[in-house]
């Protein structure tokens, strides 16, 4: 009987406390102890309830979420934020679990900590620009603090920038968490150095180079040893300084094409690049008589006006002999302006037509000591008479060949 | 002595076997443990592409930035950047690897999320995430092109925490992100990210009204020769012309037809079968039918991981046929309480919610439902979808029973039977206990309790099937061979007993 006493005894204790639990489940309440809505980056946060059972405190940044454990204190539970929730600045949601259910909810604002320090990162670009107040370098700024959050809409950035003797400074907002400001270009070529200053903390100097503008219109001229079309002295062609329209020389290297048209319309070119806003270029002289016409180019920029030049011919007369059987052909005697030996590589060509004016054959030879030869086999060209036109340094001569 | 030989020449060749068969296992299993490993190909480490496993909707505000104008290239390739970062960033809280961050996240804003990472993980925490939609708008670009800042809208969240491997809780949740990122290395990297505050669009979920819905009289439609196969190369005009033209003349108004997940081509749906699907509805609409779409058909995958991949899927096909005159309601799913035991009851019922919502935005206008295998189940989501439709299969004398039970719980709704039936099978697998008699029986009990209570009704089916997939009724042959008998036709086109019982002549 005794016995069946303490059984009842303990199953009526067992079912009063799974009362007592069941109880805990159905009714859970907590209540948020209030408490301030905005932090400063670093400052610790905790958030208390009032209530009874372990809930879970879940909290998400932009990072990422995780959940934290309460420390229960007399009838309190409280939650202490983890540093990586606390040092990352904007909202940060958290919401109160117990038993799978979000029993509260809210939002933190976490601004960012100028106090223990500052970083700021700057970034400039294009870092070339051209001259002339329409090409800009784009500065933007993006200070943090030192746990890398980005400052608050609105702040003041000073930029300080120097070109020359002036140095100059302005204050510019910060939006979206950066500030950001054109530089645009002086007229002078040059550097303009950069930088940015906030809160007593300065960036690091940044450069953007200033280079000329288009260059402007130029001027060509040419130098040679002599007028003669002698096929071996050099003419070389140069520019004037070329600069742009703010008198900056343009830069070095600039690719300066000079474009002849000769007498014939045929297009010739040279080509050099600046230096000091000097570019030559050379060409060897014609070899017959010809007029030039010379523009120079920087292409899709600036051209030269033109000028005009006149080519006379070295070669004023030479003589043909030949062999008995006419099939040795020489030309002897080709003088240049001053009656001195053409220099040799002189280009001679042969030509040798049949009755009806057909070219049967050409012949082409270069001069060697003032003299230049043929020759015509029985192979190739069999007896008989044939047309004959030779020609070089422009001078054409014809005449009939019988061969025998 | 002949017992005992005989009894010995067994055990000799059964304990031969049985070691040949060890030896085989022994081996096989040497060898799979020798193929396991990296592929070759893992060397090359090369990037997924981003559509393989995460598309959420990306609508981009209009492009009113400040600096440089926004090229449409660079936009294309910050939004690539982007949303692999927001991958990224949910593999790495759903693994606390700080490694799966790399190339899109700046070094220093991974030194943050390394230390979140490790608390994750010290605490044995982990975090499935997936974004649903992002809305970002570019506030500024810069002069050379190499730093972008976009304030990213109402990005909608949907995460589940867990803790020791147990959930903790879920949450839809929509925040606001502002985002600063650099060129570096030809990624586009976020070098700041933070929450801030939203404006607040809170979508009220207008519950559209279904009172035409209470006139159906319908059917579920699959062709005699192709069922559950009625797209693509089985599509056929004619068999459906005549189909619909029988159904009109029965004096049926709806039919409810089935979208196959995976053989629409998932993410990205053929347009070929889209077209097809099209059609049908014309054609319904030329025999004065409403069709009833049902999405997701053969779909069992609910893992967060890929639910932007099925929003993708639905955007597609309910996108096409939105505002289609035949286009009576989109069913999300068909019977998806079967998978709660298998998936899990809340995460089929997150995905189901998802969708309801996210279809509501690509089309407003027409009701959606979901249609559950039971009554007892249809109460799920009630609240969500426009009206409510279930499946019975059960005693026809139960019928009222249950459905006053789902009409009390349900309160205003309308409630649409959307699948009932009885299989005219008699045979050996059901021991001659079915018959066309049987079903007769069964379609004058069902339709007089339908009609009396104006239940609009949807019947299985009209005919009888030569061939039921697998997938549909599993091998067992007592199941599949009971699923081929559910039409009021034959399978040479007759009409059985019941099919007088459902007629209006």
């Amino acid at each position: 009987m005794k016995k069946v006493l303490y059984i009842l005894v303990i199953i009526f204790f067992c079912t009063c406390q799974k009362q007592e639990v069941a109880n805990a489940f159905s009714t859970p309440s907590f209540e948020l102890i209030k408490t301030k809505d905005i932090y400063v980056a670093a400052s610790p946060i905790s958030l208390k309830f009032k209530g009874t059972q372990i809930a879970f405190l879940s909290i998400t940044n932009s990072l990422g979420s995780t959940l934290i454990k309460p420390k229960i204190k007399e009838g309190f539970l409280n939650f202490e934020f983890p540093k990586t929730f606390t040092t990352k600045s904007g909202l940060c949601t958290w919401n109160l679990i117990y038993n799978q259910k979000i029993y509260k909810k809210g939002t933190l604002t976490i601004i960012p900590n100028f106090r223990d320090g500052v970083k700021i990162a700057s970034f400039l670009g294009p870092r070339s620009i051209s001259a002339g107040g329409t090409d800009f370098s784009m500065f933007v700024v993006s200070p943090t603090d030192i746990y890398d959050n980005p400052v608050l809409d609105s702040t003041i950035i000073s930029n300080t920038y120097q070109f020359g003797s002036s140095i100059e400074e302005s204050a510019v907002k910060v939006k979206n968490g950066i500030s950001w400001q054109n530089i645009f270009s002086p007229t002078k070529t040059g550097r303009i150095l950069i930088t940015a200053s906030y809160l007593e903390h300065k960036s690091k100097e940044m450069t953007t180079i200033v280079y000329p503008a288009l260059p402007e219109e130029f001027k060509i001229y040419y130098t040679r040893n002599h007028p003669y079309a002698d096929g071996n002295q050099v003419i070389s062609f140069s520019t004037d300084i070329i600069r742009d329209e703010f008198q900056n020389i343009i830069s070095d290297g600039t690719l300066v094409t000079f474009s002849i048209i000769n007498s014939k319309g045929m297009r010739l070119e040279t080509m050099g690049t600046t230096i000091n806003g000097k570019a030559t270029g050379q060409l060897l002289h014609p070899d017959k008589a010809e007029k030039w016409m010379v523009t120079a180019y920087i292409l899709g920029a600036a051209k030269s006006e033109s000028i005009n030049l006149e080519f006379k011919p070295a070669v004023k007369d030479f003589n043909i002999t030949f062999s008995e059987n006419g099939r040795k052909i020489a030309l002897e005697n080709i003088q240049s302006f001053m009656g001195q030996y053409i220099p040799d590589g002189l280009i001679v060509t042969l030509r040798l037509l049949d009755k009806n004016g057909l070219v049967i054959t050409t012949k082409r030879t270069s001069t060697r000591l003032g003299k230049a030869k043929f020759e015509l086999p029985l192979d190739f060209h069999p007896n008989g008479t044939y047309d004959l036109s030779i020609e070089t340094a422009g001078i054409l001569k014809k005449q009939k060949l019988i061969l025998k | 002595m002949k017992m005992n030989r005989n009894l010995y020449r067994t055990f000799l060749i059964i304990s031969f076997l049985a070691l040949i068969a060890l030896l085989i296992i022994g081996i096989s299993s040497i060898w799979s443990y020798l193929k396991t490993g990296a592929e070759r190909g893992d060397m090359l480490h090369l990037p997924k592409e981003i559509s393989a496993e995460y598309l959420p909707k990306v609508i981009w505000g209009p492009l009113k930035n400040e600096g440089r104008p926004m090229e449409k290239q660079t936009l294309n390739e910050i939004e690539r950047d982007y949303l692999k970062a927001w991958l990224a960033k949910n593999s790495a809280l759903a693994n606390n690897n700080p490694l799966l961050l790399a190339d899109y996240y700046t070094d220093s804003i991974k030194v943050k999320f390394s230390q979140l990472l490790d608390l994750n993980k010290k605490k044995d925490i982990y975090i499935k995430t997936t974004t649903l939609s992002h809305n970002p708008h570019l506030e500024f670009y810069s002069a050379d092109g190499k730093i972008a800042i976009i304030t990213d809208k109402n990005v909608s969240r949907y995460e589940e925490t867990f803790s020791n491997n147990n959930l903790i809780y879920r949450q839809k949740s929509t925040a606001t992100y502002k985002v600063i990122l650099l060129l570096e290395d030809g990624f586009w990297r976020i070098r700041h990210i933070s929450q801030v505050p939203s404006s607040n669009t809170d979508k009220s979920s207008n519950i559209l009204k279904t009172d035409e819905l209470l006139g159906i009289r319908g059917i579920n439609y699959y062709p005699a020769e192709h069922a559950w196969n009625m797209f693509g190369n089985t599509f056929d005009e004619k068999t459906l012309q005549a189909d619909f033209n029988l159904i009109q003349n029965m004096g049926l108004n709806t039919i409810r037809i089935f979208v196959p997940y995976d053989t629409f081509g998932k993410a990205e749906v053929s347009t070929e079968k889209l077209q097809q699907l099209r059609h049908t509805l014309d054609i319904a609409l030329e025999h004065q039918l409403k069709v009833t779409v049902t999405l997701f058909d053969f779909y069992g995958d609910y893992s967060i991981a890929n639910w932007t991949l099925t929003h993708r899927h639905a955007e597609q096909i309910v996108s096409t046929l939105k505002g289609h005159e035949a286009l009576q309601a989109w069913d999300i799913k068909n019977e998806p309480d079967l998978d709660f035991e298998s998936r899990g009851k809340q995460k089929v019922i997150s995905w189901l919610s998802q969708m309801i919502s996210e279809i509501k935005t690509w089309d407003s206008e027409t009701p959606i439902t979901i249609g559950w295998s039971s009554p007892e189940s249809a109460k799920n989501l009630s609240s969500q979808v426009d009206f409510v439709s279930f499946h019975y299969y059960q005693n026809p004398l139960d019928f009222l029973d249950s459905y006053t039970q789902l009409k009390k719980a349900v309160a205003e709704k309308t409630i649409v039977l959307q699948e009932y039936g009885f299989s005219s099978y008699d045979g050996l697998w059901n021991a001659f206990l079915g018959s066309e008699e049987n079903q007769a029986a069964y379609y004058k009990e069902m339709q007089a309790i339908l009609n009396t209570h104006e239940i609009p009704y949807l019947f299985w089916t009209l005919h009888d099937f030569e061939t039921v997939p697998n997938s549909v009724a599993g091998r067992l042959p007592w199941r599949k061979t009971k699923q081929k008998h559910f039409g009021i036709l034959d399978a040479q086109g007759k009409e059985k007993k019941a099919y007088s019982k459902i007629v209006s002549k």
